[in-house]
């Protein structure tokens, strides 16, 4: 046994509670280091000898959504944790992500109202909460509440001060996908003065530009998405494509073979 | 009262309320797509099957051809089932299985067909593409066809290579030399003896197309004297290796000369324009069609080409998988833009995975709608991903270049669909479609719309070009408006849809003019023609 196992050995040793409050620890430490494998391991340990500890099974399974390759087994520890703890709002939120994440949709969209009754005055759970409500539902294709659940969540947001821009964003592609697209622009101008640092608000908005042939808007709303998207390979490569053909037709022809040259070596 | 007048409602004049009605069984076509399931989640079994719909005895009315898998891991048909099959359509409403007097039974693992007169005798050959053998097959003119593959030289096997995993396949005239071409549509590099095992959530799945090499497609030109030649390298479209899904042909850019759009699967797509001198360059980055307007390149399955917002030029609809949103590329002045969102296809799309597509005008109001056949890419989808594996089929209604779910009835229950063919196959002037599920007998939906406008079918016979008229573009002036498409049977997914014209005219009982714009040039021009009926025209010497 190496020496953090031996040290843990001697933790489970303890009273249940000392055991749980130092699992927790030492999970959280093991996450830091990037040694998620390990912290599920240390959790799945204290479990055995407090199997009800509704910390534990909340952190097992928090663990593992984020690991794409296990996070179905996150079913078992969130299920386990909302049985135990009905009036645990983030129980139900972890496992409404479960839901989310493995199309059951109608669960997703039932755990996320669940914990948003148990969170009425938490901004960032309403948040959180409504955009996987709205993101759910649009897959259902329940259109009205997916609007209303994502119109709640960006006013949660607004309120914080615009700072997870991914989920307004989502909005935003909720409603250009409905081809709705001045609501969608109203939101992007926002995210751009609120979140200047977030590169799709200022894709969208170039092509938004390039919709209406205001060439020299998309290029330059189309430069800063290019130098805000960093390894996105994506969103990269959108970029690049709405330059090539906007300076192409800007009679910047140096340009756009530099974009296309771009395009062509980066192509799969 | 009330109840009475409400179909009117949603009619209106000249628009029809599209239906169709489910007639497989009635009909006699007992034919089960069979992919020869192991259990060990070989790729080639998701992946089959086409369908074409062809007049083979001239008859007048549209025949079926389908197209079988095999066992695994022989690759051949080693007992009855796995045969692909032919039906003559007797036209009262049934089917006869001709596949035995045909001699089209076939043989190795199918997967796709094309179809075209490559010797221009007037009787449609078939090409049939598979896993470990293509077969074309001549069309003898009295009802059954011969194996002339090895005689023609087209045998989907690139000089000095083996025979690698072909899809699909499509007859055009290239080069305007008055005879057929065939493009054969390749995906991937695969051999059973080393198919990697996939696991998704701990359970056994079909692999992403990323654990295999892509193949580069194959182009034959048609000698004219019952002979191919590859031209793959020296054409250019052998340089490109892609996982190609499905082909499409139009004259894009209206030079004269017929280009390929191919769709290809988490791979840029293709577009291949021809320069008119037997070469073609790849031209999708610079037009706007390799990938989709999010820098995404797609999980492309299906493919049609053809003019959906009525301004004469050729746009391009693709199908893909759950998630994609299938793409709806407008072709424009400057190259296509991606119209998917405007058009509304984003979200009638976006929890569907499909592979047969066609651009078709079911209701004749003058607006092509679209038809997907949908089912999901793994048999075990429930299990891997909390997804159904059968899917119901769509149509989307096209009301001057914007979508709405047509709410079709009739079209039957879910299924794990794949290809599609389109034809009028009871002579109605409505287009049906003929579509394969997996494991599954085919549907036949005809279409029962009513309320739908006129309409126009136009059999062309080409004379200088090719004798079937593929690549030759009709416009129809008719009731003060425009309507453009084109002659093709390569529609969709692996599959052959009748290469006469379709039109839907709307309110107007006469086209005031209808023009034809051969291939390799010649334009023939009808006027004052009467509405709801085939129009054959031959190509003036």
């Amino acid at each position: 046994m190496n020496w953090p196992g031996i040290v843990y050995a001697l933790i489970l040793m303890q009273s249940p509670q000392v055991a749980e409050t130092q699992a927790l620890q030492a999970a959280r430490d093991a996450e830091q280091r990037g040694e998620a494998a390990r912290a599920v391991e240390i959790v799945r340990q204290a479990l055995v000898v407090n199997p009800k500890s509704v910390e534990l099974l909340k952190t097992e399974g928090r663990l593992l959504l984020r690991d794409p390759g296990r996070s179905a087994q996150a079913r078992d520890p969130l299920t386990k944790a909302v049985a135990l703890a009905p009036a645990d709002g983030e129980a139900h939120y972890y496992l409404s992500q479960w839901a989310c994440l493995h199309n059951m949709d109608a669960q997703c969209i039932s755990e996320a109202r669940h914990a948003l009754r148990l969170a009425p005055g938490n901004v960032q759970a309403q948040l959180q909460l409504n955009t996987l409500i709205g993101l759910a539902s649009e897959r259902t294709g329940d259109a009205a509440a997916a609007d209303a659940a994502f119109r709640a969540s960006l006013v949660a947001n607004q309120k914080l001060g615009l700072p997870d821009p991914l989920s307004a964003y989502q909005y935003v592609s909720f409603l250009l996908n409905r081809a709705k697209d001045a609501e969608a622009q109203a939101i992007v101008l926002l995210l751009m003065q609120k979140a200047p640092g977030f590169g799709p608000a200022w894709l969208e908005r170039a092509k938004w530009a390039a919709r209406k042939g205001q060439a020299a808007e998309t290029a330059r709303m189309a430069e800063q998405a290019l130098a805000l998207a960093g390894m996105q390979k994506e969103q990269l490569r959108a970029a690049h494509m709405l330059l090539a053909r906007t300076y192409f037709q800007l009679g910047r022809e140096d340009e756009a073979s530099k974009h296309q040259a771009w395009i062509e070596e980066h192509l799969n | 009262m009330i109840l009475l007048l409400l179909p009117s409602l949603f009619s209106g004049e000249g628009v029809g309320f599209i239906r169709f009605e489910e007639t497989a069984a009635k009909a006699g076509l007992s034919f089960r797509l069979q992919n020869g399931q192991s259990g060990q989640r070989h790729q080639i079994e998701t992946m089959v099957g086409g369908v074409a719909a062809l007049d083979y005895d001239r008859d007048g009315r549209i025949d079926l051809f389908f197209v079988n898998g095999a066992r695994i891991p022989s690759l051949l048909k080693e007992r009855q089932g796995f045969e692909n099959r032919l039906y003559h359509n007797e036209g009262n409403g049934r089917f006869l299985d001709v596949t035995v007097r045909a001699g089209v039974a076939g043989e190795g693992y199918g997967m796709g067909v094309a179809v075209g007169d490559f010797d221009n005798d007037g009787f449609p050959d078939l090409y049939v593409a598979g896993v470990n053998r293509n077969q074309l097959l001549r069309n003898r003119g009295d009802g059954t066809f011969e194996d002339v593959t090895a005689k023609s030289g087209a045998t989907g096997i690139a000089p000095g290579d083996r025979k690698r995993w072909a899809v699909g396949a499509g007859f055009f005239d290239y080069d305007n030399d008055g005879d057929l071409d065939l493009f054969v549509l390749q995906y991937v590099d695969w051999q059973l003896e080393k198919e990697p095992v996939c696991v998704s959530n701990g359970v056994r799945a079909f692999c992403h197309p990323n654990s295999y090499r892509p193949l580069p497609n194959l182009l034959y030109r048609n000698n004219g004297d019952g002979t191919f030649s590859d031209v793959s390298e020296t054409s250019g479209i052998g340089r490109l290796p892609g996982k190609g899904m499905g082909v499409a042909f139009a004259d894009y850019d209206g030079d004269g000369w017929t280009d390929i759009f191919v769709s290809n699967d988490t791979f840029r797509n293709f577009l291949f324009r021809n320069k008119g001198d037997g070469t073609f360059a790849e031209a999708a980055v610079l037009m706007g069609v390799a990938f989709n307007e999010h820098g995404k390149s797609m999980a492309g399955m299906g493919v049609d080409f053809r003019d959906v917002d009525n301004d004469g030029r050729p746009d391009i609809v693709q199908t893909g998988m759950v998630g994609d949103t299938f793409p709806l590329y407008r072709n424009g002045v400057s190259g296509f833009e991606d119209h998917t969102s405007a058009s509304g296809l984003a979200a009638l799309t976006a929890r569907l995975t499909a592979w047969g597509v066609g651009l078709c005008d079911f209701d004749n109001d003058g607006w092509k709608d679209l038809f997907t056949a949908n089912g999901s890419i793994l048999d075990n989808a429930r299990e891997v991903e909390n997804l159904p594996d059968r899917l119901p089929l769509k149509v989307f209604r096209n009301q001057a270049g914007r979508f709405t779910d047509a709410g079709a009835p009739g079209m039957g229950e879910a299924r794990v669909h794949r290809g599609a063919a389109f034809a009028d196959f009871d002579g109605d002037g409505r287009i049906d479609v003929a579509v394969s599920a997996l494991n599954d007998v085919p549907k036949l939906l005809l279409n029962r719309t009513t309320g739908g406008g006129h309409w126009l079918l136009v059999d062309l016979e080409g004379t200088r070009s090719n004798r079937d008229g593929l690549g030759a573009v009709v416009t129809v002036t008719a009731g003060g408006r425009k309507f453009t498409n084109h002659a093709t049977t390569s529609v969709g997914y692996l599959s052959a849809s009748d290469r006469r014209v379709h039109f839907g005219l709307g309110t107007a009982a006469r086209a005031e003019r209808v023009e034809i714009r051969w291939p390799g040039g010649g334009r023939q021009t009808l006027e004052n023609v009467a509405a709801d009926r085939v129009l054959k025209v031959k190509q003036q010497p």
